[in-house]
């Protein structure tokens, strides 16, 4: 691989001081940087520091407020189409395929409008598709329609389309996210062989891992603004963190402090479809992590305790029995169940924020308390009183959607508005997956501090250093059944592995 | 670390849902145009006569946004201001004295509403499915009470339909009095916040213990008393029941809700928008007639404003999300 | 909750039983009548109240002849009336068919079948797209009743501005009463038509679109209402702008209707309207049987297609011909 000199060639694609804001509020701010021919940039940064505008600037979506983007030393077209015949080729995350077609219409869609109106030979679009398809490691036909490929496959499809488009500079927007390891081998090869052929590319990613793999630079940015454009050599993991994040992150997890011997949640004998026989006791102050692979049942044994499922067994609250079970009779005892699909099951994305924050608790809220009417004082008090002690940071305030924020403020709204409650018992089902460094880093200060003040929790989750490093003690799910409960002390990784697949200790 | 700043005060709420109307402008150029071609559109008497007409409109497009913001439909609306009104007719009721005659009925619409909510929440039998199977089954009733003949209605039976208060015909008064308590029971209740928050995430709401399914079969029956009152202005009004009666108006209703602002798949609406779309419905009808507009004209404007309404419901609201987020576009709150 | 959802099937079900149950409750009936006759079958979609009128009126000219009737009603579905026709036709073998369709394309097929087993295809009050192919149709005539409209009116010898209804645009019926009546005021100056209101045959419609006009022309003093169905919601319309005024009053608005119905009738006979139009219904059986006679006896009718206006029923002749008029016979 020749490293080549960005002042001595005209750089592929050239940011020079890009600013764009949306309804006033900047998302990018005066950023200038340069993708050299044949160089991989890789794009860094937490959600919502910008990358997905700047990805949009260069495919020509959305124009900037100022500066200029130069493709090959000349002014960038006005147009989507217009940037695309500049080859600039940009590979979106959401992906943009038609589910109905074949993988070889879907790869030549683009070029297929010039044509004459019946000129399109399915046979002879196939035959052009094979050898794009062998280049990114699909092992599928490209007569296969492509609604049946998995998602995996047709994110292939989507790179294989960049590549026939012939392009001079490629934008790859988290490229990799649902591959398979193979297939992300593939992917790569794919693009180290046209970082040889001169293309300059811009990979986003959140795997840190791959842009040290990939990448010849790294560009950092942070909430709209350039913070690093620096040779990935001078860069380790963890100092690409801390760039993102603005902060040296504090020192792996919070301390916690010891359990009290009450006993706050204690299940026994929990069955159901998928589910057999748990049994497991939590105390006060506690936080039990709930480790194993997808499938093994621990989303289950949640959605069981709170009634979401009809499932068979004695469930009880600090020694009253729950029963019988159902999501009213849970809250009412004081458990709170914030589930994995924050998006989907637990936040109203159209409606305002302090709407969701207060909605468990609204009956508490009537004025006078029989009638059903709410205080809408008490309601707003309540809520910025919530928001503050989980430092949710809403730029449009409360009264903004609940879609404004980003994935962790939105976690901490969905955790806030149980804590409304007052509950005893907390049920988190992955509560820190999709969100950044930073957000993930307040929720366990957050859960830590809880559990100091007495509320026992009940924390799922596939991330294995989070549970090593949030919970007193670990019970291990494969297959529907609890296999152990380890204390911290002894738990390792390892372990967890070997009893998660079926080993031994 | 960040604070919370208190975004805006309660009266700025009722502005909001008044401003996020893009229909305010479309009916001020709606009056001009026809005030300014027939004189006698802007009359006062006029003004009285498109509000009676819109009365009923208004009290059933009260109903439905309720129905709309549970992401749900209510088909069966026409067929149950016949169904109404056939029982107002019926020998049964004869011998009550009216006002608990209109009671009864209302009540019993209620009921019926309500078994369209038992379908919807505990059948779990999709809205549109449920309401257009009670639409025959309420049509098929109402035309069995009435041997689908028209039935002239007692005089004693109509005051709903006629009369004023103060100068303002009663029809407009009881719509007035709906839809200032259906914006009380949406805005300030719970049962209210209920549900917009069903409509806007029913998982959600489920996974944070809310009482869906009481609340959904309330919605419907909630709407259904609200639409047999609108039955009773209805048949005061007409002076008979005829098997037409009603028949397609749950279009009609659906075009007043989506013109007013309510997103069809839930969550997002408002009475007051409502109130607005039905008025810019009535105010098109009796434009039409008064500058003299050929028969033919009047399919193709109602065409053309069904069309705007459901144009209205996808695009403009993210023009005016994007609008309202700019005139609060200064950030509240610092970043950490 | 699961009591509750067994609880809402119960009522649905429930509902539904009454209402096929009534519905079904329209079983062949047959008349009973001495040998002699030809047996006819008579297939109407639905029965109502003007329906029931035409059964009696060919049931009466059946009995004259001493014909048997068999009588099935489609309860408005097409599918229905269609397996109706062919049993009154394959099973029953009627002698010949009196038909009102409920659907005027979807009735072709019944046509073509009678036509092969050779049973005469006859079609009361509404006709039906096949014209070629039936044996006789008599109907009303819409021209020819809005043009009895046109002469109520002009006899009333007054400067009359008419708010004129109009059903729906897209009904031949609606279109021909509306063609008709502005044909009739063809040639004179004293009778003029000031507004237009298209109603599409629904109530509201009609009340509305008259409020309105009377708001933006106060001078209207007729009023043409292309059918006693609108006529409710045309009173009220009067009614609520204080110019509901009985015949003979100096401020009474002028009206013409056409049907003959009972509300029509009896707004004759409480001197609230001037005229009706009566269609002749009791007409539609007695020239459909006696061309049934002719046709199944071989001979041919001509013509086969025969509109019938209504009969002009006023103030001035109410009293002589209101037994004329099927609507009426309740009068009070």
């Amino acid at each position: 691989m020749t490293v080549i000199d960005d002042s001595l060639i005209v750089p592929a694609l050239e940011l020079r001081g890009i600013s764009k804001s949306f309804a006033g509020v900047p998302a990018v701010r005066d950023v200038s940087f340069a993708i050299g021919v044949g160089q991989v940039v890789a794009l860094a940064g937490e959600n919502g520091a910008g990358k997905s505008t700047i990805k949009n600037m260069i495919g020509g979506i959305l124009r900037p407020d100022s500066g200029t983007i130069l493709v090959r030393g000349g002014e960038q077209a006005a147009s989507v189409a217009g940037v695309r015949a500049q080859h600039v080729t940009t590979v979106h995350q959401e992906i943009s395929l038609f589910a109905d077609l074949t993988v070889a219409e879907n790869i030549w869609i683009n070029s297929l409008s010039g044509r004459a109106p019946f000129g399109v030979s399915l046979r002879k679009l196939a035959a052009r598709s094979e050898s794009v398809l062998e280049r990114v490691g699909a092992h599928f036909s490209p007569l296969a329609t492509l609604g049946d490929l998995s998602t995996g496959q047709t994110q292939l499809v989507e790179i294989a389309k960049a590549l026939v488009s012939n392009p001079k500079v490629l934008v790859l927007d988290e490229p990799t996210a649902s591959l398979t390891m193979t297939e992300r081998h593939y992917v790569f090869n794919a693009v180290s062989s046209l970082r040889d052929e001169g293309v300059g590319i811009l990979f986003i990613s959140h795997f840190l891992e791959e842009i040290f793999q990939l990448s010849d630079r790294i560009v950092v940015l942070r909430d709209g603004g350039l913070v690093a454009d620096l040779p990935r050599k001078e860069l380790d993991r963890a100092s690409l963190e801390a760039l993102m994040v603005g902060r040296e992150l504090a020192a792996g997890f919070p301390a916690i402090s010891p359990p009290t011997d009450q006993i706050a949640l204690s299940v026994s004998g929990l069955t159901d479809d998928t589910i057999t026989d748990v049994s497991f006791e939590l105390r006060r102050g506690e936080i039990l992590g709930v480790s194993g692979l997808m499938g093994a049942g621990r989303t289950e044994i949640a959605r069981a305790i709170f009634g979401l499922s009809e499932a068979h067994g004695d469930v009880a609250v600090y020694g009253v029995p729950l029963k019988p079970r159902s999501p009213q009779a849970a809250i009412a005892a004081g458990v709170a169940f914030v589930t994995e699909d924050r998006r989907d099951e637990g936040i109203f994305l159209e409606r305002p924020i302090r709407e969701t924050l207060s909605v468990v608790a609204l009956d508490a809220l009537g004025k006078p308390r029989w009638s059903g009417v709410i205080d809408r004082e008490q309601e707003r008090r309540k809520a910025v009183e919530q928001a503050q002690q989980m430092h949710v940071t809403a730029r449009g305030g409360l009264e903004a959607n609940g879609i404004s924020l980003s994935g962790g403020n939105q976690q901490k709204v969905v955790i806030g508005k149980w804590l409304e409650t007052a509950p005893r018992v907390l049920i988190l089902d992955e509560p820190t997956r999709g969100i950044d460094i930073g957000a993930k880093a307040e929720i366990y200060r957050l859960l830590a501090e809880l559990a100091r003040e007495g509320l026992a929790i009940l924390l799922i989750s596939s991330e294995m250093e989070e549970i090593l490093g949030m919970s007193h003690r670990v019970a291990v799910m494969a297959r529907g059944r609890l296999l152990g409960i380890l204390d911290r002390d002894d738990a390792d990784q390892k372990k967890l592995i070997r009893l998660a697949t079926g080993g031994e200790l | 670390m960040s604070k919370i700043a208190r975004s805006r005060s309660i009266g700025s709420a009722t502005w909001r849902a008044v401003s996020s109307q893009p229909l305010i402008p479309a009916g001020l150029v709606l009056i001009a145009l026809f005030g300014v071609i027939e004189p006698n559109f802007a009359s006062g008497s006029n003004a009285l006569n498109i509000a009676t007409q819109a009365s009923v409109l208004l009290i059933a497009a009260t109903a439905m946004t309720f129905v709309i913001l549970t992401a749900g439909i209510d088909l069966s609306v026409g067929a149950m201001i016949f169904l109404a009104g056939a029982l107002v007719t019926s020998t049964w009721l004869q011998s009550l004295p009216p006002a608990l005659a209109l009671v009864l009925v209302a009540l019993c619409c209620a009921v019926l509403g309500g078994l369209n909510g038992l379908g919807v929440a505990v059948v779990g039998v999709p809205a549109m499915i449920v309401t257009l199977a009670t639409l025959q089954i309420f049509r098929g009733l109402g035309g069995h009470i009435t041997g689908q003949r028209s039935v002239i209605v007692d005089d004693d039976l109509r005051f709903m339909g006629r009369g004023d208060v103060a100068g303002i015909p009663l029809p407009f008064v009881v719509a007035i009095a709906v839809i200032l308590f259906g914006t009380f029971v949406l805005r300030r209740t719970v049962f209210g916040r209920f549900v917009q928050a069903i409509g806007s995430n029913q998982p959600a709401a489920m996974n944070a213990g809310l009482p869906v399914k009481r609340v959904l079969i309330g919605v419907y029956a909630f709407a259904g008393l609200l639409v047999g009152i609108a039955a009773m202005v209805q048949v005061g009004r007409l002076g008979a029941v005829q098997p037409t009666l009603g028949s397609g108006f749950e279009l009609t209703v659906i075009t007043a809700v989506v013109l007013g602002g309510t997103s069809l798949t839930g969550g997002r609406g408002s009475v007051i928008g409502t109130m607005i779309g039905a008025l810019i419905l009535a105010i098109v009808e009796n434009g039409l007639v008064l500058i003299g507009a050929s028969a033919y004209i009047f399919d193709i404007v109602r065409g053309a404003v069904l069309l705007s309404a459901l144009l209205l419901s996808g695009i403009p609201q993210q023009l005016l999300r994007r609008l309202r987020a700019d005139s609060s576009s200064t950030p509240q709150s610092a970043r950490t | 909750m699961k009591l509750k959802f067994k609880a809402s099937f119960a009522a649905l079900g429930a509902m539904a039983v009454i209402l096929t149950g009534c519905s079904t409750a329209t079983p062949a009936s047959t008349t009973d009548t001495s040998d002699g006759g030809i047996t006819i079958g008579v297939s109407f979609e639905h029965l109502n109240e003007i329906r029931s009128a035409e059964l009696a009126g060919i049931k009466d000219a059946a009995k004259k002849n001493g014909d048997k009737v068999v009588f099935v009603s489609a309860d408005d579905d097409a599918q229905k009336q269609a397996s109706q026709i062919q049993d009154l036709i394959q099973t029953q073998k009627v002698d010949a068919l009196i038909v009102i369709a409920f659907n005027k394309d979807q009735i072709t097929s019944s046509i073509a079948l009678a036509k092969a087993n050779n049973v005469p295809f006859l079609t009361i009050d509404r006709a039906t797209t096949d014209q070629e192919n039936i044996s006789f149709q008599i109907t009303g005539d819409p021209v020819a009743d809005g043009k009895l409209v046109a002469e109520q009116m002009i006899a009333a010898d007054k400067d009359l501005k008419v708010l004129q209804l109009i059903g729906g645009l897209t009904d031949q019926n609606a279109v021909g009463r509306r063609d008709g009546f502005v044909a009739g005021l063809k040639g004179q100056t004293a009778v003029s038509i000031v507004a237009d209101v298209p109603t599409d045959w629904d109530p509201t419609k009609a009340l509305d679109g008259t409020s309105n006009a009377l708001e933006k022309n106060p001078d209207i003093n007729a009023i043409y209402v292309p059918s006693d169905y609108l006529l409710p919601s045309v009173l009220s319309a009067l009614d609520a702008a204080g110019k509901l005024k009985p015949v003979g009053d100096p401020d009474h608005v002028f009206i013409v209707t056409i049907d003959g119905d009972p509300v029509g009738c009896q707004a004759l006979a409480d001197k609230t309207i001037d005229a009706d139009i009566a269609t002749l219904v009791g007409d539609f059986g007695t020239q459909a049987v006696e061309a049934a006679r002719a046709l199944s006896a071989g001979e041919t009718v001509d013509p086969h297609i025969v509109e019938i206006a209504g009969l002009a029923i006023n103030q001035g002749n109410f009293s002589d011909e209101k037994a004329n008029v099927w609507g009426c016979a309740d009068v009070k």
